[in-house]
């Protein structure tokens, strides 16, 4: 039954029709156990929209879906979370704000939180895509929520989500993280800072009543890739300029076609960005998966090894002066 | 200098009775503990402006580092909102009577603004109990200390504004008790917390009255006509969320409906107090006479009223557009007062400017505007936005027209939510962390069916 549901979820996103799409949902919630039983409404969230989701990102992915027809499908899908969310009565056992780090506008995977955290009976406040964390700041001196909950579904907006956990921690409010941009141990959140981790939507809920009643001050980040993240940081859209024009210069002009040189435009930056989160929760494997995923993206485009090489060794030149910088590129992405 | 303690009725009140060294707390006190304690409390309670959470904070920090048990106290008007510490360490609140004895308890703490420190006996009784109670008058509360008896209980005054406000109340099983260094240290730690709870009062007490003042600026809940859906998005410039120079408002019943999007010249609270007054010029405009050439111009002649508001540099562009069913399609009549020209995208991609001009708003110099009367077929979307938008600068120059309208060709037939997130993302992209103007984006759909 959730299959079927998940497919016609998916043909509904496939012509970004709401109305259909919310049609399927609610046919699902009903067979779930109907609106009032919020465990059936994160049911169908996880299971059907979520699911019909992640095989949108696989098109995108796979160069069969444009960013456009990606992002259409994505703003039906989020409002029929949020419609589905508006059924949960209010939660009473405390005050969490859902947001997403700065630079992530992955803004789905919050709201589902935002829903699994309803549903488990706290109150929310969902603040939306790429929040600015002085504005975050001073939400959170305004109202000293309970928790923060915030969502890390790109390498990159783990920088972001540093700074943010500083500033939370600062307000005396404790930080829970969760998105694919952190390891199912939990151990990159740790590194930053959070207080807790939760590996899915559901269990949101039951981390968020284990995090402690107040924080205290983030220590600050002492190990060597710390001061060198913070480098990439500042100078990440010069780096990655940098490394479109040597792969340009490298390929010679129309050498290849333009889908995987507008690919390469989204997909630089994103790499950079990596990079910078890698050193910045110590864990290299954030640049191997980057490197995977780079490599899906130009592979279906057609690119292959090479040129995903070149981006990693243009990337290595603009990062010589960086030694952590560049020993991990020299060990994550020549493989 | 000479310390109220309680009066002793009973044996079982007292000073503290010298201990032999090894039991003492103290001896774990070294000078360095002592600064490195006092520093910490001070990193750690100037960085919230939140009451509940400064208060979450002090009692992080007595408890166990400097007491077994805490309670915080601060006083609500007739009440007291007590915080205190249970044995879990998870922090329980309550809210109590004001004490009416003046003369004892916290009621004596509040009143004098001096420490005090009594002596809980060991003994489940009445009389231990009238000790605590003074004190504690949260049972729950109380429990936790009565599992520490006997206990010695430190109250030490919350002090700001050179009024006591509240008092951290601290308990110490006996054995542990506070000698003369320990209550310095104490007091040192209750004068940083009371310094950083007072200023998290005055922040609330002024963050509502901006609250309240700026709620009538806000951006309103979209409305849901039938076979319509709206979309919208306001990033401010100002480091706030949700006050600023641009607007968007929406007013009127499903089947003629009114939107206004709006740009104040100028930056910060004082752009934002305009933003309000235009807003509600054209709400009243628009009860008298909803075509919006009218509106504009009842608009213009209200808001030029405002004659030390608007000159030159001051002034207002607005653009209001009234929607209405026109058999299977909207019918949208747009006019503007200097504001940018909003585009159709069509559901096959096809992007075209609406040709509607007019001058901007609070000069008093209305010489008409024209109103321009587009369809929206289905899946058409009507998009608007404020030169933010467009003026945001990046490392190639302004956003600018181009980019705008070749992004938004992409989005032909997608529903309108996706059409304001790829424009706000794409301007992001292009800003790249630089300021910004305010950028308020605006889009009215024709949904399918």
């Amino acid at each position: 039954m959730r299959v079927t549901s998940t497919g016609q979820f998916l043909d509904a996103l496939a012509t970004a029709d709401p109305g259909a799409a919310l049609a399927v949902a609610e046919k699902a919630l009903a067979d779930a156990g109907g609106p009032e039983a919020p465990d059936a409404v994160v049911d169908v969230l996880v299971h059907v929209v979520c699911a019909a989701q992640h095989e949108v990102g696989t098109r995108w992915l796979a160069g069969r879906w444009s960013v456009a027809r990606e992002h259409a499908a994505t703003a039906v899908s989020e409002r029929v979370v949020a419609a589905l969310g508006d059924r949960l009565p209010p939660g009473h056992r405390g005050h969490v704000v859902v947001a997403c780090a700065d630079r992530e506008w992955h803004a789905l995977p919050a709201r589902v939180v935002d829903a699994a955290l309803r549903a488990g009976g706290w109150h929310t406040t969902y603040l939306g895509a790429s929040l600015p964390p002085v504005q975050l700041a001073q939400y959170l001196h305004d109202t000293g929520p309970n928790a923060l909950a915030l969502s890390c579904s790109l390498a990159g907006s783990l920088l972001g989500a540093r700074r943010t956990i500083e500033a939370s921690r600062e307000a005396g409010v404790p930080v829970l993280l969760g998105g694919s941009a952190l390891d199912r141990e939990g151990l990159r959140a740790a590194r930053l800072g959070a207080h807790g981790y939760a590996p899915d939507a559901r269990s949101a809920a039951d981390v968020v009543a284990t995090l402690p009643r107040t924080a205290s001050p983030a220590a600050p980040l002492t190990h060597p890739g710390a001061d060198e993240a913070a480098e990439i940081g500042v100078r990440r859209a010069i780096l990655a300029a940098a490394v479109r024009d040597r792969v340009d210069l490298a390929i010679g002009p129309g050498a290849v076609g333009e889908e995987w040189l507008e690919a390469l435009d989204g997909l630089v930056p994103l790499v950079v960005d990596a990079v910078a989160a890698a050193l910045l929760v110590a864990d290299p494997t954030v640049l191997d998966e980057a490197r995977d995923w780079a490599g899906m993206v130009l592979l279906h485009r057609g690119a292959g090894g090479e040129e995903l090489a070149m981006v990693g060794r243009s990337l290595a030149d603009e990062l010589r002066e960086l030694p952590e910088a560049a020993a991990l590129l020299r060990h994550h992405w020549s493989a | 200098m000479s310390r109220p303690v309680l009066p002793a009725p009973r044996s079982d009140v007292t000073r503290p009775v010298p201990r032999p060294a090894a039991e003492r707390l103290t001896e774990h006190f070294t000078r360095a503990d002592r600064t490195r304690l006092l520093s910490e409390a001070a990193r750690g309670l100037f960085g919230s402006l939140h009451v509940e959470r400064t208060v979450f904070r002090l009692l992080a920090l007595a408890v166990p580092g400097l007491a077994d048990w805490a309670q915080v106290v601060v006083r609500q008007g007739r009440s007291l909102e007590c915080t205190g510490t249970s044995v879990d360490g998870i922090a329980l609140d309550a809210v109590t009577r004001a004490p009416t004895d003046p003369a004892s308890g916290l009621a004596r703490v509040l009143g004098t603004g001096r420490t005090q420190l009594v002596h809980v006996a060991d003994a489940a009784d009445h009389e231990s109990d009238a000790t605590l109670a003074p004190f504690v008058s949260d049972p729950t509360l109380r429990a936790g200390v009565a599992a520490l008896r006997p206990a010695d209980l430190l109250a030490l005054p919350l002090t700001g504004r050179s009024t006591t406000f509240g008092a951290l109340v601290l308990a110490r099983q006996a054995g542990r008790g506070f000698d003369q260094d320990d209550i310095t240290l104490c007091e040192e730690l209750a004068r940083l917390g009371a310094g950083a709870i007072d200023s998290a009062r005055l922040y609330a007490e002024r963050t509502h009255v901006a609250d309240v003042l700026s709620r009538s600026l806000r951006p309103p809940e979209l409305p849901e006509p039938p076979r319509t859906r709206v979309a919208a998005r306001l990033r401010t410039a100002l480091d706030h969320i949700d006050v600023g120079g641009d607007f968007y408002d929406v007013h009127g019943p499903d089947g003629d409906w009114t939107f206004v999007v709006g740009d104040v010249c100028g930056k910060g609270v004082e752009a934002a107090v305009l933003t309000g007054k235009a807003r509600q010029a054209v709400r009243t405009a628009a009860l008298v006479d909803r075509s919006p050439d009218r509106v504009l111009a009842l608009t213009d002649a209200a808001l030029s009223a405002e004659v030390e508001c608007f000159d030159e540099d001051r002034f207002i562009t607005i653009l209001v557009g009234r929607v209405r069913p026109d058999g299977e399609s909207l019918r949208v009549d747009i006019a503007t007062a200097g504001h940018p020209q909003p585009y159709i995208v069509r559901s096959d991609g096809g992007v075209e400017a609406v040709p509607v001009e007019g001058i901007v708003a609070g000069l008093g110099e209305d010489t008409g505007r024209p109103t321009a009367h587009v369809t929206l077929e289905r899946l058409d979307t009507l998009f608007c936005y404020t030169d933010g938008t467009t003026e945001a600068r990046g490392s190639d120059g302004f956003f600018g027209v181009d980019r705008l309208t070749r992004l938004l060709s992409l989005y032909g037939g997608a529903p309108p939510e996706a059409l304001v997130e790829a424009v706000d993302h794409a301007v992001a992209q292009h800003l790249d962390g630089r300021p910004h103007d305010d950028i308020a984006l605006f889009a009215v759909h024709r949904e399918r069916g």
